[in-house]
């Protein structure tokens, strides 16, 4: 199993971090450019979260589609699977968005992206007296931290990757 | 590595822990070099609020992740999740909430013990000083982060007699995500 | 030594219960103090105008906090006399002070080769400047300034006047570097320990 790509949002809808594992179809032939590329991702879930409360056959406040909302109102917007990946999506309390793509076969990562949160974003980056909250970082911690972590769970397979994407 | 706190904490994560009076002592001291720094007592109060608050805004995070909180719904669920959670992990002192206005947008944190305050005495020219002032910060750094746009300020300080430490904390409004981009973007 | 004896400043040290022993010592969590102590730094790079300056404010926000402790650890614990050696109060310092301080006493206490008045105190992992990295226009700024402050204090205290400075050392072996303290004594401590022991002599 692998990972496609990660994006962190801001409360403000700013993409404070982006990396990239794989990715054939580059951002040039998609969006333009990577800016453009975040800001498409920040619309997708954004709409799919407001579908999916709206649409919620079970929540009795019967949220209409595009009303303005509280952080975490309504039922959570997870994932969604496509015949070519996996989108995996988690926001915290504070307004963090984190978005993982990932090989289509992947399972429930609600987990993993809480730790990943919890025990990587927290540890490496907030901890650290550099990062002004809410901005774009770069950290070289980071990124080992993160690589080991994906690593551990099974969901940086190289391989597997390009297996997934051919 | 020291470890623990009082009982009423024994609920909170146990984050790795700094003798309290280390703490206690290395405030203190920033605080008079504030007052040095800027004489005049209110701008020595502002300035506490403003270091408080930039820590709220960070720790808010540290908090989420290791109190396992998924979901800030209401104010008042806020309130009792900052005096029974946040306080206790941080500070290994808990509060207790109290005072609600009608309209449940308005309460207190009411605090007996004071890691921030102890040892301390406030001298009489130096009585307009809100000593504790960084906690004030904290709440509403932190509760920024979750959309609660709040204002704090100290009713009660043992430091000038009070029988607790009483923080006001007043919810201005309760923000909705807004989308941040023009449709045309 | 006399808890009451910092009135002077204006804001004091208040007698508080003897602490028992050492497992009842209250505790914060890390992460408070290291919240407090980055924003600390952050106030002090905005306002000072060189490294120099930072740690210089730095060390005296230290100094005041170890004056305290040696206070409050000698009003606490009778048995501690007054250290009239030089080499007493530092083992102390590394030993039981540390361990007040960081929960762990510091790693070595060593002499100078070639000098008297030079001591080395060295702590592997110093607890405070594990979550403080710092910008890197600021390279040569050590936040263990804050804990040489604290050393130099407690010897102030004990009436050892000293400069004390914190250096990093980087070691293959270890993930953080090294934090070694070095201790210049005063001229007039190494004149008072001559004749304490020219008198010793008789």
């Amino acid at each position: 199993m692998g990972c496609f790509n990660l994006y962190i949002f801001n409360r403000q809808g700013t993409c404070i971090y982006y990396h990239e594992w794989f990715r054939p179809k580059s951002v040039k032939q998609g969006a333009g450019t990577l800016a453009d590329d975040q800001k498409q991702m920040f619309g997708l879930f954004w709409t799919l979260s407001n579908f999916c409360a709206t649409l919620d056959p079970k929540d009795q406040t019967k949220p209409q589609l595009g009303t303005p909302r509280k952080i975490g109102q309504g039922c959570k917007f997870k994932s969604f699977t496509t015949s070519s990946y996996k989108c995996n999506f988690l926001e915290v309390p504070s307004g963090i968005k984190l978005v993982l793509n990932t090989h289509r076969e992947a399972p429930d990562l609600t987990d993993v992206l809480q730790a990943l949160y919890d025990d990587i974003f927290v540890e490496y980056v907030v901890k650290n007296p550099l990062y002004v909250p809410g901005q774009p970082f770069q950290s070289d911690q980071f990124v080992n931290a993160l690589n080991a972590f994906l690593r551990q769970n099974g969901l940086l397979q190289q391989q597997q990757i390009m297996a997934a994407a051919s | 590595m020291l470890r623990g706190g009082p009982p009423g904490a024994r609920n909170a994560p146990s984050l790795e822990q700094i003798n309290a009076e280390v703490f206690t002592l290395t405030y203190g001291s920033i605080v008079r070099q504030l007052i040095s720094d800027f004489e005049d007592i209110e701008e020595v109060n502002k300035q506490l609020e403003q270091m408080g608050y930039n820590m709220g805004i960070r720790l808010v995070d540290e908090f989420l992740a290791k109190a396992k909180i998924t979901r800030c719904s209401s104010f008042k669920d806020t309130a009792e999740v900052v005096a029974k959670q946040a306080l206790p992990m941080f500070l290994n002192v808990s509060a207790n909430v109290a005072n609600w206005s009608p309209d449940q947008t308005e309460c207190s944190l009411i605090l007996t013990d004071n890691p921030l305050a102890d040892f301390v005495e406030l001298p009489e020219e130096h009585r307009d000083l809100k000593y504790c002032n960084v906690l004030a910060g904290v709440v509403r750094g932190a509760l920024e982060m979750v959309n609660m746009e709040v204002e704090c300020r100290w009713v009660g300080d043992m430091l000038k007699g009070d029988d607790c430490y009483e923080l006001r904390v007043k919810l201005k409004e309760h923000r909705d995500e807004k989308f941040p981009y023009k449709d045309d973007d | 030594m006399n808890a009451r004896q910092t009135a002077k400043h204006s804001l004091n040290i208040v007698d508080r219960p003897l602490t028992k022993n050492r497992a009842e010592v209250p505790t914060v969590s890390l992460s408070a103090f290291a919240y407090l102590f980055s924003e600390y730094i952050q106030y002090l790079v905005d306002r000072a105008n060189s490294i120099s300056e930072l740690e210089d404010r730095l060390e005296r926000v230290g100094f005041e906090v170890g004056l305290r402790v040696l206070e409050l650890l000698s009003y606490r614990d009778k048995a501690l006399r007054r250290k009239t050696d030089v080499l007493d109060i530092l083992r102390f310092i590394h030993g039981p002070a540390w361990q007040y301080l960081f929960g762990k006493t510091a790693d070595d206490l060593q002499q100078a080769a070639n000098a008297d008045d030079e001591y080395y105190i060295r702590d592997y992992d110093l607890l405070i400047s594990r979550y403080i990295s710092v910008p890197r226009s600021y390279e040569a700024f050590n936040p263990g300034t804050l804990a040489a402050g604290m050393m130099r204090g407690m010897l102030d205290s004990a009436g050892f006047p000293a400069r004390v400075t914190a250096h990093y050392m980087a070691h293959k072996d270890r993930p953080r570097p090294i934090t070694t303290f070095m201790i210049k004594l005063e001229p007039s401590v190494l004149a008072r320990q001559a004749q304490m022991e020219a008198a010793r002599k008789g």
